[in-house]
């Protein structure tokens, strides 16, 4: 179980303001969409959940923790931000064990599991620099809920894939939901965002715009 | 257990599938080795033909490479007609490491690294691996100059010992009066020890500056450091310690060798600590 609450966060990068006064709760088994154009802040909000970056301003914690004060990072945390990047010499199976012998928590057949869900074949042997956008993409997506995470951010996660990858994303994320995991998921298409949250976080110019819950989307 | 496991990522990412790291000392080393040798016959060449006999011939050994590829140059004194020369084969020696590990750390933070660094969960055994790759990554290429020296030391039947060739020295370095080598003088380990130790110590602090400036500008100020430790004997200038050629007992007046292994571990603490901190508040996000 997982709850983040971030209260009236800030944060100025190089003299501009890019989260201004931003405060949400997020809880287990849900998914939370956040929409907006480019520069709206999404990526930014989730580098400060994710507690890669810190507030100027304002808190976020996590479970009563405060992140960087009591908490680095959250302590379980599946993660796909901007591109994708995994090792070139290596293929997915390959990168993903490596990720996964860090915890220890999932064996080989967990691994092959995750990337047949993403739509990856699993005896693949082809590094991952070769992947296309869409492989690289799903592997991003796989690397973020193999070890079942209680929190999964995944930003801007359809880009390069087809109806049928965005149809599996939704999948993937409903069965992440069922688990009992916080998602949390950026798209600039209102659309496929609809069709997977069950809240929306509208952001603009680095605010909140509008808070919408499932039944009132549209 | 996990900071084990990252620091083999580390070790295995920046350094054993990085070849960069081991050609470019051996042809670094390759290259001032053979032109040492080449000076060398250009020397006996013109032995013999002065005394017409070849018995006075020069014969150079491990120590000499290795003061020849570490050795700097002799103390600058700006006056007429002495024109400053940079020591460009020292300076591609320390500023070739600087450049290759410059980029690895930032690098990581961006990408892979980034899913290991939230799975260990610890920005300090982030930091702390880095800076033992960055170790690592030095002594290596340090090492494979060393091996490089002594292949030639042991082809031209000298073997590998510390003693070096005065006559050898002075022709090289075109030393001035007050020099303090003698003849059958032999280096301690820790003359070669030192400019290593500097090496080492510079290249932790360009990491840290990294994380204050762009890693492309943290080269630039070692890179500065390094040629105004050229021009200025100087002990408050720590690329002087990393110059044989101007140590306390080759020349009168040279830099204090227990001064610059002082200087050099402190430099090095002081920027792992220095990093530490910083790092524990530092936005990890793109460019843009």
């Amino acid at each position: 179980m997982i709850n983040i609450e971030i209260k009236n966060v800030t944060k100025i990068i190089h003299r501009q303001t890019v989260i201004q006064n931003v405060s949400a709760s997020m809880q287990s088994g849900k998914i939370y969409g956040f929409q907006g154009v480019n520069g709206s802040g999404k990526t930014m909000l989730m580098r400060l959940v994710s507690g890669l970056i810190r507030p100027t301003r304002g808190s976020i914690k996590i479970n009563g923790k405060v992140l960087g004060r009591d908490i680095t990072f959250p302590e379980s945390i599946g993660l796909f931000l901007e591109k994708p990047a995994f090792l070139g010499a290596y293929s997915g199976f390959q990168n993903l064990k490596m990720l996964a012998s860090i915890q220890n928590k999932i064996d080989d057949t967990k691994i092959r599991d995750t990337l047949s869900a993403v739509g990856l074949n699993t005896d693949d042997r082809k590094k991952y620099r070769k992947y296309s956008l869409g492989m690289k993409q799903r592997l991003g997506i796989a690397a973020a809920i193999v070890e079942e995470p209680e929190l999964i951010i995944l930003d801007e996660p359809t880009n390069s894939l087809d109806t049928d990858g965005i149809d599996l994303v939704k999948t993937i994320l409903l069965s992440q939901r069922e688990r009992g995991a916080l998602v949390i998921i950026s798209c600039h298409d209102l659309s496929v965002l609809q069709k997977m949250s069950d809240e929306i976080l509208l952001l603009e110019s680095g605010r909140i715009a509008k808070h919408l819950m499932a039944p009132d989307f549209n | 257990m996990k900071y084990i496991k990252m620091v083999w990522f580390d070790i295995r990412r920046g350094i054993l599938r990085n070849p960069i790291l081991f050609v470019v000392p051996v042809i670094v080393a390759f290259i001032a080795c053979c032109d040492l040798n080449n000076r060398i016959v250009a020397q006996n060449e013109w032995i013999a033909y002065e005394s017409n006999s070849c018995e006075t011939q020069i014969k150079g050994g491990f120590a000499d490479y290795m003061m020849y590829i570490y050795g700097g140059m002799d103390k600058y004194v700006p006056e007429s007609g002495n024109y400053f020369i940079f020591p460009i084969r020292w300076m591609v020696v320390f500023l070739m490491i600087s450049f290759i590990t410059l980029s690895y750390p930032y690098k990581d933070m961006q990408g892979f690294g980034r899913q290991i660094l939230i799975r260990t969960r610890g920005r300090t055994i982030w930091w702390l691996s880095k800076c033992i790759w960055n170790i690592f990554s030095v002594l290596i290429y340090h090492s494979v100059i060393f091996g490089i020296a002594a292949l030639f030391g042991i082809a031209v039947g000298s073997g590998i010992t510390g003693k070096i060739n005065k006559d050898l020295q002075y022709e090289v370095f075109q030393i001035a009066g007050d020099s303090l080598l003698s003849d059958d003088m032999s280096w301690p380990f820790v003359i070669i020890l030192l400019p290593v130790l500097i090496s080492l110590s510079i290249n932790l602090l360009q990491m840290t500056l990294s994380l204050f400036i762009k890693p492309i500008f943290s080269f630039l100020i070692a890179a500065f450091l390094m040629i105004s430790s050229a021009y200025f004997t100087s002990p408050y200038l720590i690329g002087n310690y990393a110059m044989s050629m101007r140590y306390d007992m080759v020349i009168e007046d040279g830099v204090s060798v227990t001064a610059g292994l002082v200087v050099a571990f402190v430099l090095m603490i002081l920027s792992v600590g220095t990093g530490m901190i910083r790092f524990r508040r530092y936005d990890i996000c793109n460019e843009d």
